[in-house]
């Protein structure tokens, strides 16, 4: 009977003992970070830095548009608008300045809007816009540039061709690393 | 203070054969904790009480009872480890069997401190010093076999293995740059896996981490960075998250097909590897598993 008594109190204090442990414990945290989006942003930067637009084109601001990918198009602008490509600092703009822009250099149309993309090459028909993409068969359609996946890894195929018609000249890296 | 009413009823079933033992748990119910302890200690000095459990048992309640008053998360604290002792002495004495359950509720109380102690040392461990944590946790698999027999440690080491592991994980995040915190939360994860190879968090944070480094790599890529440097970069952190932490995230799916966080994570690391169609197949079924109430909506990034 005596046990029986000081057992109870003894428990009350195990179970108060135990219940810290429980919640020590916190999972770990996946980061939201949009790697594609960082290396598409990246490669954007580098075709706008390692490319040649002709001397009309070399004033003002450099303007790069991004449509339909709202993830590329703030990490353009967190980490590469106002940044020199020559004598031009470089502006990001979205679809709606970029049917307003007097003239755009680069210009990515994302896989979420392909529709779209045979409206922007025929309006852009002989202006140095250089036309970038991310899927398959969209060199065909009029792209100059578009992003493959290869691994898991984001690679380029080019169309130099067309981005000589379009007077834009791809420099030795960007023709380097291009996928033929 | 039902702990004391128990000592005083005690001490009339004990009164005949030990006074100085029952003098010594009267103060204690008096809460007079020092005498109480002064007349403890004369009762283990005393041959014939000293033959008996209770005159430990007791000795070790007066313990535990100013550890409670005083030393209540002192980590190194003696008082506590006295007590254990007492309680343990208690336990080999040819009476043992009277106050066993009670022994061993006390001692079950003091090894769970010792628990509790291991867990707060693991969360403020500092670059290289999972001494305490691990001493303090080697007192609790000492005492709580003691405390309970049978009982299976296997959850409490996960549980403290994966408190470190997190610290260390939290250490890296402070500086990325210097991989040692990262490689020792690492191995806490596997080391895990080795005593459970069904632990679904041991596979989903050993994922995060490898997916993390790649991560780590990849916000580095700015203006600055050349176009040869960019894709050497993006080559390394791909291939992480393609080899290492894919194939993890996948075991820890496997596992837990309707685990929110998993799911989830399956998206990004699908995601970061531009595998459209996986992407949507995971996001239709975090859509399923909120329609069917498994997971809830905030969970759906």
């Amino acid at each position: 009977m005596v046990l029986a008594i000081r057992k109870y109190a003894f428990r009350l204090y195990c179970l108060t003992a135990l219940l810290l442990s429980a919640s020590c414990i916190v999972g770990q945290t996946i980061p939201a970070d949009n790697t594609v989006a960082i290396i598409r942003a990246n490669y954007l930067y580098q075709f706008a830095n390692n490319s040649d637009w002709p001397s009309e084109n070399k004033k003002g601001p450099f303007v790069v548009g991004i449509i339909g990918n709202t993830d590329v198009f703030d990490i353009m602008v967190a980490k590469y608008a106002s940044k020199p490509i020559g004598s031009q600092l470089l502006t990001v703009i979205g679809a709606n300045e970029v049917a307003t822009a007097p003239h755009v250099h680069v210009l990515f149309v994302d896989r979420s809007k392909k529709a779209e993309l045979a409206k922007y090459t025929r309006d852009l028909r002989g202006v140095s816009t250089l036309i970038v993409t991310n899927w398959e068969g969209a060199l065909a359609q009029g792209a100059h540039v578009n992003f493959l996946s290869i691994d898991g890894s984001i690679r380029f195929e080019m169309n130099k061709t067309a981005m000589l018609e379009s007077s834009i000249t791809p420099g030795v890296k960007i023709l380097q690393w291009a996928i033929q | 203070m039902g702990c004391l009413l128990g000592m005083l009823l005690c001490l009339f079933g004990h009164a005949q054969q030990l006074p100085i033992t029952n003098e010594a748990a009267r103060l204690c119910q008096q809460l007079q904790l020092d005498a109480a302890f002064e007349k403890s200690t004369e009762s283990l000095n005393d041959k014939t009480e000293s033959a008996d459990a209770y005159a430990w048992y007791v000795n070790g309640f007066v313990l535990k009872e100013i550890y409670k008053n005083r030393e209540y998360g002192l980590r190194n604290s003696s008082l506590r480890t006295a007590a254990m002792k007492s309680f343990a002495t208690s336990l080999e004495k040819k009476n043992a069997q009277q106050h066993l359950a009670m022994t061993r509720l006390a001692m079950k109380y003091l090894a769970s401190t010792y628990y509790n102690d291991a867990l707060q040392a693991a969360q403020s461990i500092a670059e290289g010093g999972e001494q305490e944590a691990n001493a303090l946790f080697v007192e609790f698999e000492k005492w709580m076999p003691l405390a309970e027999p049978g009982i299976s440690m296997t959850g409490y080491k996960k549980e403290f293995t994966k408190s470190i592991g997190q610290r260390y994980f939290s250490l890296w995040q402070r500086d990325t740059d210097n991989s040692e915190n990262r490689d020792k939360a690492i191995a806490q994860y596997e080391k895990i896996l080795k005593l459970d190879s069904s632990d679904v968090d041991a596979y989903y944070n050993l994922s995060v981490i490898h997916y993390n480094q790649a991560v780590f790599m990849y916000r580095k890529i700015n203006h600055e960075t050349d176009l040869f440097d960019m894709m050497t970069i993006q080559e390394a952190a791909a291939k992480l998250i393609r080899e290492k932490a894919l194939p993890l995230m996948d075991k820890a799916y496997a596992l837990a097909p309707e685990k929110g966080e998993v799911v989830h994570g399956k998206i990004i690391l699908h995601r970061a590897l531009d595998h459209e169609k996986d992407v949507e197949y995971f996001k239709n079924e975090i859509t399923r598993l909120i329609r069917e109430g498994k997971i809830k909506a905030e969970q759906q990034k």
